[in-house]
């Protein structure tokens, strides 16, 4: 078999997808007129999968705060930290950061991919046991590979399970990791953190909480699922991006242990690469201010999520959690849901496919992430979107049977 | 009298006949005899070989428990075998296979690293893991 010959029937799935018209792995975006409204195939279209969920992206003060610093310290970087500097701002972002997360240090990266494929890398290594939730994201699987430890998958939000795995483990004198997520990025469910504080406590683990989606959602301050758990203190490593709620991107990492401060001359995602550029950093400090000075971002947020929530639920669309920002309409199978997607784009509204093998259990999903901009309105004509789309039949058909595309599945 | 190297013999190949689809019988030969080499009291070897018996028929069910567990996804209805290769033959996605992994994790009270997947490629190789693992004592 050579090289590229893995790749033969990549063409064929491919095809399968584009089936409904539209490539959902390829949209080109022709203008974005703020962070609710984008053009595609030259019509207007609700952006309802950005996952900008304070609406940050358009906000005239960090956009000023970012015209400001590129002016200031140009357009890049030019290389890593280790080798070219910290500029004054990547500093001050890292201080501004610990400070609203409550820790005593912070470190950045580039992306948040890199944050979680550095940081757990770095921590954990041969002899070492990582216990891994099993619908983490990706970048927290490739992590794992990288660190070289052991790594033991557990039920998906089962503290149950992770306890059983870790009775198992008892004695064998290897560190434990634990790594969870705050809010899952498919079906928008949280963990419970209180009760793997509970288990972690129990087997002297560490903790590692991955608050991508969650950072700016939830907790007083914004911090994050930890916090408005409780058990910020309790959690030993704290991972996010800024590419989510903070309307830019980059990712990091904050913590409370003393040795942390020494990621940056072991963490190679950090030190091997060219830090966020001076725009970047001038957008995410003021992003961040906003998150502590707004709360009412969040609660337009939330009163936005649960508005999205409600309409679908009433609407009779099988929806994969409780409310949160993340809302995920579960398709009858792949075929139905690359249809169902198609059709949204056609009515105005853009939302995120997910199908396996990016999805836990195998689901196909249609994905929507709130955000604290839409209005009322728009949030309305997602739901009727939605529902002439996956409820014109009242048979409850799947959708690409209404379209003719498969046929019924027996009886 | 049966000798106990004879009895196991005729029980595997009770087995062989029991399960339709192929078991691979070579290995745990392999096995036997080097039990039989370590102990040479008669009352030992058939001790060993009984208790290692118990071990291999356990192995045999381990593969159509695992089979049954693949069948949903089977559905080219291919031959399964020690052999068969999980993500190839049945083109079973990755996230699949550890889902499958974790059910066969439950039944056995074992946790199968994810380090060692990357050489799991055959339904024989998931059977000896969880062997190895002890997850069929």
């Amino acid at each position: 078999m050579s090289l590229l010959d893995k790749f033969s029937a990549l063409p064929e799935r491919h095809k399968a997808i584009l089936q409904g018209g539209h490539d959902p792995f390829n949209v080109t975006i022709d203008q974005v007129k703020s962070a609710t409204e984008v053009v595609i195939n030259g019509r207007d279209v609700i952006m309802a999968g950005s996952n900008n969920y304070l609406g940050l992206t358009y906000d005239p003060d960090c956009i000023e705060a970012g015209r400001q610093a590129l002016a200031s310290y140009g357009t890049g970087t030019t290389g890593s930290r280790i080798a070219n500097g910290t500029y004054y701002g990547h500093q001050a972002l890292e201080d501004n950061l610990a400070k609203m997360m409550g820790c005593t240090s912070a470190l950045v990266y580039p992306s948040g991919y890199q944050a979680n494929l550095g940081v757990i890398a770095a921590l954990a290594g041969r002899g070492d046991t990582i216990l891994i939730d099993a619908d983490c994201h990706a970048c927290i699987y490739d992590g794992c590979l990288m660190s070289g430890a052991t790594i033991v998958r557990f039920r998906h939000n089962s503290p149950e399970d992770l306890d059983r795995r870790l009775q198992q483990l008892e004695g064998d004198g290897s560190n434990k990791l634990i790594i969870v997520e705050g809010l899952y990025s498919m079906f928008g469910d949280t963990a419970p953190l209180k009760e793997f504080v509970d288990v972690k406590q129990k087997h002297k683990a560490f903790l590692y909480v991955d608050e991508a989606h969650s950072l700016g959602v939830f907790g007083d301050h914004g911090r994050g699922l930890a916090e408005q758990e409780g058990v910020s203190q309790d959690v030993d490593f704290i991972v996010g991006t800024f590419s989510k709620s903070l309307g830019s991107i980059g990712g990091f990492c904050v913590s409370n242990h003393t040795e942390f401060s020494y990621m940056k001359f072991i963490s190679r995602p950090y030190m091997f690469t060219a830090s966020i550029s001076p725009a970047t950093i001038g957008t995410v400090n003021m992003a961040i201010d906003k998150v502590g000075q707004h709360p009412e971002l969040r609660e337009k947020l939330w009163s936005n999520a649960r508005r999205l929530h409600e309409g679908l639920q009433t609407a009779g669309l099988k929806l994969c959690a409780p409310a949160s920002p993340i809302i995920s309409v579960e398709m009858p199978d792949q075929e139905s849901a690359i249809i169902g997607w198609n059709r949204l784009l056609d009515e105005g509204v853009y939302v995120n496919l997910a199908i396996p093998p990016g999805t836990p259990n195998s689901k196909s999903l249609l994905r929507s992430s709130i955000s604290a901009a839409h209005t009322d309105t728009q949030i309305d004509q997602i739901v009727v979107a939605y529902t002439k789309v996956l409820k014109a039949d009242p048979s409850s058909q799947t959708v690409s049977q209404q379209a003719g595309l498969v046929s019924a599945a027996p009886e | 009298m049966v000798s106990a190297t004879g009895l196991a013999l005729s029980r595997i190949r009770q087995y062989e006949e029991w399960f339709l689809s192929p078991v691979d019988l070579t290995v745990s030969w392999v096995i036997l005899i080097g039990a039989n080499n370590k102990d040479t009291q008669d009352q030992h070897v058939s001790y060993t070989t009984e208790a290692l018996m118990v071990t291999q028929e356990t192995d045999d069910l381990v593969f159509h428990k695992t089979c049954e567990l693949l069948k949903p996804y089977n559905t080219k209805n291919v031959l399964l075998t020690m052999d068969t290769d999980i993500a190839t033959e049945l083109e079973i996605d990755s996230v699949a296979v550890l889902d499958l992994i974790m059910e066969i994790e439950d039944i056995y009270g074992i946790s199968i690293p994810m380090n060692l997947m990357a050489d799991m490629r055959t339904i024989g190789n998931l059977v000896q893991a969880i062997h190895d693992l002890g997850g069929n004592k």
